[in-house]
């Protein structure tokens, strides 16, 4: 990990965080009171089975969905109390978004899919046109871009949605389970990537994976069990692949 | 979080408009709604015909009402040259007005223009002078015609002198100021049905694209933002159907008022309302759900890549093993989106139901236009006479009514008996009435009736307890107590007014005998025959009741609460045919007429009746004519109502033929909701039926599903428009019967609730046949080429 961890300074906290949902009068705790903190240019990698609630952690902190209790903290400011539009355009500003499915815009090209935050945040043109480039070529997609999601493959198709999360350039990314639909070399491929943009842009990674590979390369790895999140060390993962 | 003070919240919500607005107009946004609604334009073609109706509507409102507004103004400047009519003049007053006002003129007088005498100032008929005075505009009329009178019109001695405004002097008051509020309670009315279509339109394509919306606020769109996406591209919809929606429009306002020599006026008014009008309702349709939307986090919008956002709770699994395919599939499927199959019915027969309520209104509308007012009060004004004081509607009993003494009242008979027919037989005048009549609901008194008086009175018989030993279960206050008499009897068959049934003439000598009608506006409501037995309840107790809305409850509460002394009469005719607006006739003698609502049965006033048709020379020589047959009898007074006039320019306005339009217009809707709901929903579901083709589903069971479908959503309509039509025209008739009278806005009138049956077919009909295609089409549309293409594969 070339990024320098800044230990003094915290971009992400959270504190006590809790997430429930109601399905047929049965109450499900998809996230219990998980508490973390994340330091500035730090790689997380949250691990856990199928169900444990990652993915619901993953968009807790991301803002993409509210906790029913507990706050969550980024550079300073409680995504928790902002309003629907603050939050938005926080999300905007610092936070990219790589999803498991792509989650591509079926009706636009790869080029309107990578431009879509720079359009939500009205970002000038010359504002983003060499992070573009230089997202394009290291990602590989240039011959790609005036293609409809549909006539990519999945690993073009999930680089389209790396660059899309990192073409604002944001302070955070988070993604979840990106590489879970891709075969092993694909998924390598497309995790070098993300750590070489983490680190051309200097950014705090957290991931959500199910790859103990991948989850070791992180500098610290959180478990989600039942809800739960719990810190371990990377031997105690590799005993729990085992 | 800590909660915001009041202040600070709107001055947020300002900000959110303002930088909504923005969002919507800023130069790249346009540019890519532009694209995207002209290069995608089957995706919006729903839009588009909203659209292209929305307009065309604002358009037909302005114009038409703009038409209106200008046909009364040239016609009130054709038939009138003067604000102020000084009439009923003498000799002596004659001479000193001239003088006055040849001596204002002389002086240039900057509140008169000019003036000059009927006849030449020769006197009338009647031997009185008429002076009519143009007023000076400059300072306004009111203070022109306030100048004039204190420095004229008051110096002439007050002797039975009139005065009488022209129309073009209240023109404002009577047409301006009635006109311009149609115009905008029209254009409100229209513009909530624009934002009713649109949000619909709108939610269903939210539903649809929920995903899309979920990505954009995942890569920072906040609500302006999400605004300017959407309402962009509604907003420039709207821009690009405004000339075709101005043409369609346009012609419309000319179909319906050209014929009637009526022509079209563009005013700043009439072009921008409709624009502007447009404008709002797409932005404010757009507005309420996207902020709603915007509010939700964005995870739960990216689960709406398909129709999984649809599927109502309880998400309980079916047990479909041993089911049939497709039948019990599909029937499954309708449960599990029961809430989007409901909204979608609700949504499109809402359109249907409209239009049958336009209906209704358009119908109402025509029948009070329909109605013919009289144009001259012929009446006894004694020197002595005073104007009777109304009481109001909560007391019960008012001022003592000014009444001739039985020696003027002897002589206004002999009058009246010597000058009607003569008066009657004047070119132009249809008949002359000579009545008095008080509302049985003014006095809180009430009808006893039997079960098999009431033919169709449901709205307005409650039951009663008071006489139900005697057969007497039904009550009803809807009811004009009237004085009767020979002249009555005979004017009406005289006149053709209506005919009897039974002995009218028997009323004369019975003192217990009463003359019936059966009609409310003109529409059989009550059943009798002569010889039936009618028991009137005279209230001669009452207490404060609370204010209640519906007019039956208030006569329950009535009943319950007031004291009645009983009077049982026997039917000796009933009259048929005889006009009819809101009460039906309760003839009785002179006496019964005091007993029953403690007022004189004296009648001093003759209302004059013109024939339907005739011009405004015949109706003004008529007043001439009338002059000179009551000039020999002393202390009777003509009076001009102006309401054949007034009645006349209305008659120039088709507001029921524009009422029709409009609902029209709303009926087009409906299927633009099924088929485009429908059509976003089966594209949705293809991957599903792709899926269900790979594990072995045949071809016709695809088609046999989208029949099935169709069937059950076309029997759902059917039932759906029944009810929801129902409940649209029981609301309008609620409405105008009941709130709009309460709140003082309109007159209290009662109309009957009626739904017409052709019009309910032909809905039912299209609902039926729009719900069947609407899941036939899409399967022709996707879900068979598509099968086809797999099976190539």
């Amino acid at each position: 990990m070339s990024t320098e961890i800044n230990k003094d300074r915290v971009i992400l906290e959270a504190t006590d965080v809790v997430r429930q949902y109601t399905q047929s009068d049965e109450v499900i705790t998809a996230v219990n009171r998980a508490s973390m903190k994340v330091y500035e240019g730090e790689f997380i990698a949250i691990v856990g089975a199928s169900g444990s609630g990652k993915s619901t952690l993953l968009h807790l902190l991301a803002g993409m969905d509210r906790p029913q209790a507990g706050h969550i903290v980024i550079r300073g400011q409680d995504i928790t109390a902002m309003s629907a539009d603050e939050l938005g355009r926080f999300r905007g500003s610092f936070i990219g978004m790589v999803f498991q499915s792509h989650n591509l815009i079926p009706q636009f090209t790869a080029l309107e899919n990578i431009l879509i935050p720079t359009l939500m945040c009205n970002k000038e043109d010359a504002s983003y046109e060499e992070m573009f480039k230089k997202l394009v070529v290291s990602l590989g997609i240039e011959d790609r871009l005036h293609h409809l999601p549909s006539e990519l493959s999945g690993g073009q198709q999930q680089r389209v949605a790396i660059a899309r999360a990192l073409i604002n350039m944001p302070h955070i990314l988070f993604a979840d389970e990106p590489t879970g639909n891709l075969d092993r070399a694909n998924a390598d491929e497309v995790l070098e990537l993300l750590l070489e943009t983490k680190n051309m842009i200097g950014q705090t990674l957290i991931m959500v994976t199910h790859d103990m590979s991948i989850a070791e390369r992180a500098d610290r790895m959180f478990r989600m069990e039942d809800g739960k999140l719990e810190l371990c060390n990377k031997r105690s993962s590799r005993e729990h692949q085992a | 979080m800590p909660r915001k003070s009041r202040i600070k919240r709107i001055g947020e919500w300002f900000v959110t408009l303002f930088r909504s607005i923005g969002a919507v107009l800023y130069p790249p946004n346009v540019r890519n709604a532009f694209k995207s609604v002209t290069k995608n334009w089957k995706e919006y073609i729903c839009f588009y015909l909203a659209a292209w109706v929305m307009t065309a509507g604002f358009w037909t409102v302005a114009l038409c009402t703009e038409a209106n507004m200008h046909a009364a103004r040239s016609a009130v400047a054709e038939e009138f040259d003067y604000h102020v009519e000084v009439a009923l003049l003498n000799n002596e007053q004659f001479a000193n007005l001239d003088q006055q006002l040849m001596y204002q003129i002389e002086r240039e007088n900057e509140y008169i223009e000019s003036y000059y005498w009927v006849n030449d100032g020769k006197a009338l008929r009647d031997g009185t002078y008429s002076c009519r005075i143009l007023l000076d505009e400059t300072y306004g009329l009111e203070t022109a015609y306030e100048e004039v009178y204190n420095d004229m019109i008051r110096r002439v001695s007050q002797d039975r002198r009139e005065i009488r405004l022209s129309p073009l002097y209240t023109f404002a008051e009577d047409f301006g100021t009635p006109y311009t509020v149609q115009f905008w309670t029209v254009s409100l009315i229209w513009f909530a049905f624009s934002v009713l279509m649109m949000v619909i339109l709108f939610l269903i394509r939210l539903d649809h694209f929920k995903f899309i919306y979920g990505i954009y606020m995942t890569c920072g769109a906040d609500f302006p933002k999400l605004m300017g996406a959407a309402g962009g591209e509604l907003v420039t919809v709207t821009v690009l159907t405004w000339l075709p929606g101005a043409l369609v429009g346009i012609l419309i306002a000319g179909i319906l008022y050209i014929p009637r020599g009526v022509g079209l006026w563009f005013t700043a008014k009439a072009v921008l309302v409709p624009l502007l009008g447009g404008l709002i309702a797409v932005f404010s349709s757009v507005w309420f759900p996207m902020r709603r939307m915007s509010g939700q986090p964005p995870v739960r919008h990216l689960q709406a890549g398909d129709n999984t956002n649809l599927v109502s709770s309880p998400r309980r699994s079916f047990f479909l093993f041993g089911e049939s395919f497709p039948g019990k599939y599909e029937l499954y499927g309708f449960w599990r989106m029961r809430k989007y199959y409901i909204r979608l019915v609700l949504s499109a027969v809402l359109f249907a139901a409209f239009f049958i309520s336009g209906l209704y209104v358009a119908g109402m509308k025509t029948f009070h236009d329909q109605l013919d007012p009289y144009e001259y009060l012929v009446a006894y004004r004694p020197p002595n006479y005073y104007e009777e004081v109304i009481p109001e509607e909560d007391e019960i009993i008012g001022d003592e009514p000014w009444a001739p003494t039985f020696d003027q009242d002897e002589m206004i008979r002999s009058d009246v008996d010597m000058f009607l027919t003569e008066l009657e037989a004047i070119p132009g005048v249809s008949h002359a009435e000579w009545s008095v009549s008080l509302s049985g609901g003014f006095r809180q008194s009430h009808l006893l009736l039997k079960p098999g008086q009431l033919y169709d009175a449901s709205d307005y018989a409650v039951s009663s307890k008071e006489r139900q030993s005697e057969g007497f279960k039904w009550a009803a206050n809807n009811y004009d107590c009237t004085v009767v008499d020979k002249l009555w009897i005979d004017n009406i068959l005289r006149n053709n007014l209506g005919t009897f049934e039974g002995d009218p003439y028997a009323i004369l000598e019975d003192p217990n005998a009463i003359i019936i009608s059966e009609d409310i506006y003109n529409k059989q409501t009550y059943d009798f025959a002569p010889g039936d037995k009618v028991i009137v309840a005279v209230c001669e107790e009452a207490i404060p009741l609370e204010m209640v809305f519906d007019p039956r409850e208030l006569l329950r509460q009535q009943i319950k609460n007031f004291k009645f002394r009983y009077e049982t009469f026997t039917v000796c005719a009933v009259v048929k045919g005889l006009d009819s607006e809101d009460a039906i006739t309760l003839g009785v003698g002179d006496a019964t007429y005091t007993a029953l609502t403690g007022r004189p049965s004296s009648r001093t006033e003759l209302k004059v009746y013109m024939d339907a048709g005739s011009d405004m020379d015949t109706v003004q020589a008529a007043e001439d004519q009338i002059r000179k047959i009551i000039s020999p009898f002393a202390d009777w007074l003509v009076t001009p109502t102006g309401n054949y006039f007034e009645s006349g320019i209305k008659s120039l306005k088709n507001d029921s033929a524009v009422i029709l339009t409009l609902a029209v217009c709303l009926l087009l809707i409906s299927p633009m909701v099924w088929y485009f709901s429908q059509i976003m929903f089966y594209r949705k579901r293809r991957n599903e039926f792709a899926v269900l083709h790979a594990l072995g589903a045949p071809d016709d069971a695809f088609a046999k599903l989208h029949r099935l479908a169709g069937g059950v959503l076309s029997g759902t309509a059917f039932l759906i428009t029944i009810g929801v039509s129902l409940l649209c025209n029981y609301l309008v008739y609620f409405c105008i019967n009941t709130l709009l009278p309460w709140l003082h806005i309109t007159e209290s009138v009662r109309y009957e609730f009626s739904l017409s049956l052709p019009a309910l077919i032909a809905c039912v009909v299209i609902s039926a046949v729009c719900g069947f295609l609407s899941c036939e089409l899409p399967y022709r549309m996707f879900t068979k080429p598509d099968i086809g293409v797999r099976r190539v594969d």
